[in-house]
């Protein structure tokens, strides 16, 4: 029987994040005025890909790193400061000025050879798969 | 199984055209359907109530709102939903729509959605699919929309559609390309496109496009939600082949 992964730190800070978007919703974290977009995972035959909607963002702007080998981070900064007020939401203030996203991946992958694109304000990255 | 009423708040005329926006694939639906009650500035005359349906009420402008609501300008009424619909209100809801269309003497239902498509971001203009009741529809809506021969649907316009057709009222149902998770205002304005041809009602898209990336955004929740019901009623299922051709 295989041995039970370890929780990680990442492990750790992922749940916080879901359990903050079922207690709240919208996957808003105040303290690093992030929020967590939507998110796609499609299992290839020879990679994962993932896409990720992020408007008001820039590609310059977009660090994608793989941590160990199924861990997966992204950091997306906007193009300006959101304001929930701005969206029309008045029930709740604050902000966010990037986007941010963990992702427990299901395969091993080859971090080294990730690629990414933003096109049409979606994300879209490539994971070789480990062999 | 929960009872769904179509409740009307004021009076609607019968003989009118229905049309349908509720959450599904991209929330095509939503988005265009609620552009078009804005931009033809309908009035608010019903609701559609349910025990079936989350508990909750929308706030606008102070006051507190079913989140399913009916619409009404001259012969125009429209259906929009502001919160996901559970996959086991589907059949009460499709059933609640299609027997108040009846008894309202529709001249025709018309439901918006999207169609999931793997490579969306690479198409720039969104292409519309159309299900139709009967062949006779096809001359109403040229060259906007194409007919889909084959294929599945799942969730509420499918059985909105079938029921239609027992119930023997004409009925479209328009699927724009578009994103599977996320909230996709160009597939809106795309399938709006189509209606405007079979409505005659003429609409400015332009600000579903400007807008789109705020549009995105406000729609985020919804859409996480619309996913979630969307994954018990095995919305994936309309990516498959059916096995027969007859």
């Amino acid at each position: 029987m295989p041995e039970p992964r370890r929780r990680r730190a990442f492990d750790i800070e992922s749940d916080l994040a879901r359990r903050r978007d079922e207690a709240f919703g919208s996957g808003w974290d105040e303290v690093t005025s992030s929020i967590e977009p939507l998110s796609n995972i499609t299992v290839g035959v020879e990679e994962i890909t993932i896409t990720l909607d992020v408007p008001f963002v820039d590609q310059k702007q977009v660090r994608v790193q793989v941590h160990g080998k199924d861990i997966l981070e992204v950091y997306a900064k906007t193009k300006r400061t959101v304001r929930f007020d701005d969206l029309g939401i008045k029930h709740r203030s604050g902000e966010f000025t990037c986007y941010r996203a963990l992702v427990n991946l299901p395969e091993h992958v080859d971090g080294a050879r990730a690629t990414h694109h933003l096109k049409r304000g979606i994300l879209e990255i490539r994971l070789p798969k480990l062999r | 199984m929960e009872s769904i009423i179509v409740v009307e708040r004021k009076e609607i005329p019968q003989g009118f055209t229905l049309i349908n926006g509720l959450p599904d694939v991209g929330l095509v639906g939503v988005l265009a359907v609620s552009h078009l009650v804005s931009s033809l500035e309908m009035e608010e005359v019903g609701s559609i109530e349910s025990e079936a349906l989350p508990p909750l009420v929308v706030l606008h402008k102070g006051l507190p709102k079913p989140p399913m609501r009916i619409f009404f300008k001259e012969s125009l009424a429209a259906i929009v939903s502001e919160t996901a619909v559970p996959s086991d209100a589907v059949y009460g809801l499709a059933d609640a729509v299609v027997k108040w269309a009846v008894s309202k003497k529709v001249k025709m239902v018309i439901s918006v959605g999207g169609m999931a498509v793997q490579n969306r971001q690479n198409i720039e203009k969104p292409k519309v699919f159309a299900a139709l009741t009967d062949e006779s529809l096809i001359e109403i809506l040229g060259h906007s929309a194409e007919v889909l021969q084959e294929g599945y649907m799942v969730g509420p316009y499918a059985l909105i559609l079938k029921k239609c057709l027992d119930s023997r009222i004409s009925a479209v149902t328009l699927l724009a390309q578009s994103f599977y998770n996320y909230p996709d205002p160009e597939a809106a304005a795309a399938v709006l496109e189509s209606l405007e041809r079979i409505t005659g009602v003429t609409l400015d898209v332009s600000e579903l496009l400007q807008k789109g990336e705020e549009i995105r955004l406000k729609a985020k929740d919804i859409m996480r939600r619309t996913q979630e019901e969307m994954s018990k009623m095995s919305k994936s299922q309309e990516y498959e082949v059916p096995p027969l051709y007859m």
